[in-house]
């Protein structure tokens, strides 16, 4: 469950800081990215990112946490890395609702 | 040589890519295999089932070596584990190790006596030939590193092209992105998976500290290890004394690990008044590879030491070990091992293609290689990487298809891999290279999508019995091997629609085309 949410957390994050980037947010949305909106996309992927760090501490430790989350970054760029050219209009519903359900996920964690 | 930094860098990269390529497939393709090791044991004793508690099975396996082995200087025991249900024993004979595969609730030896998932580990270590293997991968795993960091620097545009892949932009292209993206993606596990596989064997490839700091002989160097590893030694005294049953040193030592499982118990000079056993946990929860471990006096019982005290450096080695071994973090983590070693081979492999495909299409400008030696390049590519996983297949079909009361019947496995390898090899020199890559992937694809066909009609453990009973370790091997066999028998068709369709084209084409959608 909690690496079912980092996971998420760390696909939703690569997208974010994905997107973030001029050539790949024409690739996914067609049209260019206003300044702002990429340093809103640069943090929230970040934030996202650390998230999903904690989620891993969280499930892991302090030691096996930091290693997992590795894993879990480079699984989620290299799955985004082979969406984007070939469904690029998924990326972004993809993200989204990668976001969506791992801050419920967190949220939930949070709470019990 | 070049005359820049940069194309120093590229020159190193490709040339000392292209040649430790060749073996490195192999060494990534095995360490992936070996993150599962357990399970594949499992799948290939299939008549051993999860029974009996570990104080019985090393009750059982002490037995087995007190008749079989009573005069051995030293016996381990390797009980099992949820992720494994059988019992190995080594015991040594003159300066080698000689083991057996117990069915834990019996005690004797299996029928199906293999190498099992070990048969990865060791190829992946020392290439099944001992310190020279070793060195060899020591070699190969330092150009791995060297490939590494020369890659980084000869790639401007790392952060730019964080996300980059252009499938339809030309072979080139597409398989420079590719190669690009599975190797950025994936370099914080590739660095250190590199990094840490040199580090275990850090003292044998750097003797030189050790030798100035401890001297040159053998008694120097084992001082050495004492330090790195403090331990009480008893010498034996050579008076006969009976061993307290070996489980209840294994229960006693599960106490004192808080529960962890006991990954080895190890005895020395068993039937001696010193006997010592020692007792080392398996533990998930922590990166080290297990610093935890009791020694007993054998035939008294007391306890001699509790733990390892280790020294800083060492304990730094044991982490790199750790994250190496990746014994920690439970499923979630040993698939994460596993795919990131696969996506590595195939890092490995876009480079070994990327070779060829870059000079095929300017092979006339470019003249740092003839098209003969481009030529025998691509086939020793498809030996290299088709030709590995088919071995690996081959290993594992040979399990359920070499005769159980064969003498030698785990040298049968072992031979089967090396023989479809070299097969691999033979049918690759012969084939136009398109053709061998097309071929060898579909056998491959093939052999792999009907490994559950075969392991239904030679076992019990098959797929109709294991899911249904939710034996997800057993089940997860032939699911596994079913997602790989359609993934490179789709691959082999994607290919066999880019063969150009007069045969006497492809030479004068190029058969590289293939990446262009």
């Amino acid at each position: 469950m909690k690496i079912l949410i980092g996971m998420l957390l760390a696909y939703a994050g690569m997208t974010g800081l994905c997107l973030a980037m001029k050539r790949h947010y024409r690739q996914a949305l067609g049209n260019m990215p206003g300044n702002h909106l990429r340093w809103v996309l640069r943090l929230g992927g970040w934030l996202a990112l650390a998230l999903s760090l904690a989620v891993c501490i969280d499930q892991w430790g302090g030691a096996v946490g930091p290693v997992a989350w590795f894993g879990l970054l480079s699984a989620a760029a290299l799955m985004l890395v082979f969406i984007l050219p070939y469904a690029p209009r998924f990326v972004l519903l993809s993200g989204g609702a990668g976001l969506a359900a791992g801050l419920i996920g967190t949220a939930f964690l949070l709470t019990v | 040589m070049k005359n820049t930094f940069s194309q120093s860098m590229a020159w190193l990269h490709t040339w000392g890519g292209l040649l430790f390529g060749w073996i490195l497939f192999a060494i990534f393709l095995t360490g992936s295999l070996s993150v599962f090791d357990r399970e594949i044991t499992h799948w290939m004793q299939p008549e051993i089932s999860h029974t009996v508690a570990v104080t019985e099975a090393v009750n059982h396996a002490a037995d087995y070596l007190q008749t079989n082995a009573p005069d051995s200087p030293s016996w381990m025991i390797v009980p099992p584990t949820d992720r494994n249900p059988g019992t190995t024993v080594f015991w040594q004979e003159g300066s080698e190790f000689e083991h057996a595969v117990l069915n834990t609730a019996t005690g004797t030896k299996t029928p199906r006596q293999t190498e099992g998932g070990h048969f990865f580990v060791h190829f992946h270590f020392e290439l099944l030939s001992g310190v020279i293997g070793r060195w060899i991968v020591g070699a190969v795993g330092m150009m791995m590193l060297i490939g590494l960091l020369t890659g980084i620097v000869i790639h401007k545009r790392i952060f730019k092209d964080f996300f980059t892949f252009r499938p339809g932009s030309g072979a080139q292209r597409s398989w420079l992105d590719a190669h690009n993206a599975l190797g950025v993606l994936t370099l914080p596990f590739l660095l250190v998976i590199t990094f840490s596989g040199l580090a275990i064997f850090a003292y044998m490839y750097f003797p030189g500290p050790i030798q100035l700091l401890y001297g040159g002989n053998t008694e120097d160097r084992e001082e050495f290890f004492h330090e790195v590893r403090p331990h009480v030694h008893l010498d034996p005294v050579g008076e006969w004394a009976k061993l307290l049953p070996l489980g209840g040193f294994a229960e006693r030592a599960r106490t004192a690990f808080g529960g962890d499982p006991v990954w080895y118990l190890t005895v020395d000079h068993p039937g001696d008044r010193n006997a010592v056993v020692t007792v080392g946990a398996l533990n998930e929860n922590q990166v080290t590879l297990s610093n935890q471990q009791v020694m007993f006096n054998g035939v008294t019982g007391e306890v001699l030491q509790n733990g390892i005290p280790l020294q800083p450096a060492a304990h730094i080695q044991r982490v790199l070990t750790g994250l190496h071994f990746a014994q920690f973090g439970g499923y979630a983590m040993h698939w994460l091992y596993f795919l990131s070693g696969l996506i590595g081979a195939l890092m490995i492999a876009s480079g070994l293609v990327l070779f060829v495909v870059k000079r095929r299409r300017r092979q006339a400008a470019e003249e740092d290689v003839s098209a003969g030696f481009l030529k025998f390049a691509e086939k020793m590519n498809v030996a290299a990487v088709a030709g590995s996983v088919l071995g690996c297949l081959a290993y594992l079909w040979s399990n359920r298809l070499v005769p159980l009361d064969w003498p030698d019947r785990a040298g049968w496995e072992t031979s089967a891999f090396f023989a479809v390898w070299l097969l691999s090899l033979v049918h690759a020199m012969w084939r136009p290279s398109l053709r061998g890559w097309i071929e060898q992937i579909m056998a491959a694809g093939l052999l792999s999508l009907t490994l559950p066909l075969l392991n239904l009609l030679t076992t019990d453990m098959h797929l109709l019995s294991t899911i249904p009973a939710g034996d997800w370790q057993l089940a997860g091997i032939d699911l596994t091997a079913v997602f790989i066999g359609a993934s490179l028998t789709y691959l082999s068709l994607r290919l066999a629609g880019r063969l150009p369709a007069p045969v006497e084209a492809v030479a004068a084409e190029g058969p590289w085309e293939f990446a262009d959608q």
